[in-house]
Order: structure tokens, then sequence, then C-alpha cells
């Protein structure tokens, strides 16, 4: 009787089982290959939107800031002109200056530069001559007559010194010049200065 | 295009090739027609990258995809029920060349379940036909196991009539 039982139990497991085999797929199924292409090209055009809307306010953001920097920002042919101009006057006051000092100077004119050019070289002269010098110094002659009548005790030394302080002095301003016109007017000061001294000394 | 984007995208390209072959057949076998079943998967892939876009990960992809596959054949077929054709004018329905091996096979099933109750013959389906489990057919049906699984039975048991009295009718 048990044998019975399971042999019908096991008949009926096995019909079970056919009956499962019968129900599974005889065939392949597979789905053409534009769904994968699709379904990407989906998935894409769903993801670009989105960026392009979450930049949008960054985007208003920057053109609001643009107008303000255009609107608020001084116009560049007046910040431009205004130090131009400054240029300009700048240059009309030192070209005036200079054609000032670079003008055809008198021998008047000259000596008195001479003076001006010996007076500050007066410390530099050794300590001796210096008391000398510095009450000449202090009585300034207003021209070159006063200062030729007035008694300078000078010796042939410190004349000497004094001639070379003063070419060394002009030494420097010299080298602009054209050489041979410095020369003359060095030698043209120089017999001055000698003639000057010699009319004291006697 | 930054590197989230790329690797969701890729996420999107394994899950297609692995499962666009079961997802089509589970959608035909429910179907009949080839184009709207590709539809229906297609619906389904793309929102399944949309949950993983808003989450960035899925703790269950298998379980959404099952899930989401029946749910979107279920609209279908209440949307478009299926054109009752006597099974013997079946032949002259207009098919592809390339599908008629898989539509022989549609109409092969239908008729063996078709005499079934719905839902056992959704179950004999989905454990036969899909390969899943009676847990996942449980979850997916929202019943208890044991009634997923004595629903079967029952079904297997009525088929298995039907072939006895077929065959000794011949």
């Amino acid at each position: 009787m048990n044998n019975d039982k399971d042999i019908l139990e096991d008949n009926f497991n096995d019909s079970f089982e056919d009956i499962e085999r019968i129900l599974k797929p005889l065939c392949e199924f597979k789905a053409s290959d534009a769904l994968k292409q699709n379904v990407m090209e989906k998935a894409r055009q769903e993801i670009h939107p989105s960026r392009i809307v979450r930049m949008w306010p960054w985007l208003v953001a920057a053109c609001v800031i643009g107008f303000l920097i255009m609107f608020l920002k001084p116009p560049k042919n007046a910040i431009k002109q205004e130090p131009k101009e400054e240029q300009l006057v700048a240059k009309a006051k030192t070209t005036e200056a200079v054609e000032g000092k670079q003008g055809d100077s008198t021998p008047e004119q000259i000596d008195t530069n001479i003076e001006t050019t010996i007076q500050p070289h007066a410390e530099s002269i050794s300590p001796k001559h210096r008391k000398t010098r510095t009450t000449a110094q202090r009585s300034r002659p207003k021209n070159l007559e006063e200062a030729i009548e007035e008694p300078v005790q000078m010796s042939e030394e410190t004349r000497m010194e004094l001639l070379m302080a003063s070419l060394n002095e002009e030494m420097p301003q010299m080298e602009e010049i054209n050489t041979e016109e410095a020369i003359r007017q060095i030698r043209i000061r120089g017999e001055r200065m000698i003639s000057m001294y010699e009319q004291n000394d006697k | 295009m930054n590197g989230r984007t790329e690797q969701l995208l890729m996420e999107l390209e394994r899950i297609v090739e692995e499962r666009q072959d079961w997802l089509f057949r589970f959608a035909y076998m429910r179907i009949g027609i080839r184009e709207d079943a590709e539809d229906v998967v297609q619906e389904v892939l793309l929102s399944v990258f949309r949950r993983l876009h808003e989450k960035s990960s899925m703790d269950n992809v298998e379980q959404y995809l099952i899930r989401a596959i029946n749910n979107a054949c279920t609209d279908y077929q209440r949307r478009k029920p299926l054109r009752v054709v006597p099974l013997e004018m079946a032949a002259n329905v207009a098919i592809g060349e390339s599908d008629r091996q898989i539509h022989e096979e549609f109409i092969r099933i239908n008729r063996l379940l078709d005499s079934l109750p719905l839902e056992q013959s959704e179950i004999v389906r989905l454990k036969c036909y899909d390969n899943l489990t009676f847990k996942q057919i449980a979850k997916l049906q929202d019943i208890p196991e044991a009634t997923a699984k004595s629903r079967y039975r029952y079904a297997i048991l009525h088929i298995q009539q039907q072939i006895k009295k077929k065959g000794s009718k011949t």
C-alpha cells in the first residue's frame, strides 16, 4: 500500500516536472538593437536640460553684473585726456626752463655765473686762505666794478686754485656743449679772471 | 558632462545589456506585439535611470525592475485589452517573419494557460517562464509565499488534467 502511494507520488512529481518543462520557453527572445540605442539617447537628452536649467541663475547674475559694470564705470576717453593734458603742461614748463638756461648769455652773465660757481668752492680751498674767501663771500659785490675796486688780497696759489675749481665745476656741463666752443669760453673766462685779479693786485 | 553623469550612463548601459532580453520576454508574453513590448521595456529602463539620477544609487535594482515591468504590462492591458482571436485564426495575424517563432511561443503558452483563472496563470508564467522564485512572486503579488505556492500547485494540476483529457480524447 505504501509502495503504491510512493509510486503514485513519484508519477505525480514526474508529471509535475513534465508540466513545468512544457511551460518553459522553447525559443530565445531577443530585443532589437534599436531598443538600447533609443534608451541611451533618451537618457542623455534627459540629462542635458537639467544642466541648463541649473545654470540659468548663474548666467542671469553674470549678465546683471556685466551691465552694472558697463553703466557705472566712467568712460575711458575722459580718464585718458586728463593725464595727457597734465603731461603737456609739465612738458611746456620744462622746455621753457631749459630754453631759459640754454639761451645765449652775455659776458657779464658769464662772469656772474663764474662768481656764483666759484663761491661754493670757497670751502674746498686750503684753510690758510679760507678767511680771505669767506670775507669775500660775505661782502658780495653787485657788479664787477665794485669787485675790482675792493682790495682783495689773494695770492697766486689761491688764484690758481679758484680757477681750477671753477673749471672743474664747469667741465661736466661743458661736456654737453660743443668742445670748441667750450674751449673758447674757458679761455675767455680765464683771461678775464686773470686780468681782474691783476688789476686788484695793482 | 561630469563624472557622476558618466557613471550613471554607464550603469544604465550595463542594466540594459543584462536585462533587456528578459524584460522583453516578460512584456511580449503578456502583450504579444513586439513594438508595444519594446516601448514598455524602454519606459521601464528610463524610469530606472531617472531613479538612479535622483537618488544616485538604488538598493535593489532587480526588484524594482520586476515590479516596474509587471505594473507597466498591467497598465498596458487595461488601456489595450488583448484582441480575442480564435486560435485557428491566430496563424493569420500579421507578424514579421523574424517574429514568427516568438509569436508561436506566445500562442502555445497562452493556449495552455487559457483555461486557468487570471491569478493562477500569472503565477505560472512568473515561475516557469520568467524564472522567479516563490518569494519574489509573493512580494510582487503582495500575497503570502504559501498562497503563491498553493496557487501554483493548483494551476499545474489543472494543466495536467487538461493534457490528460486531451490525450484520452485522441
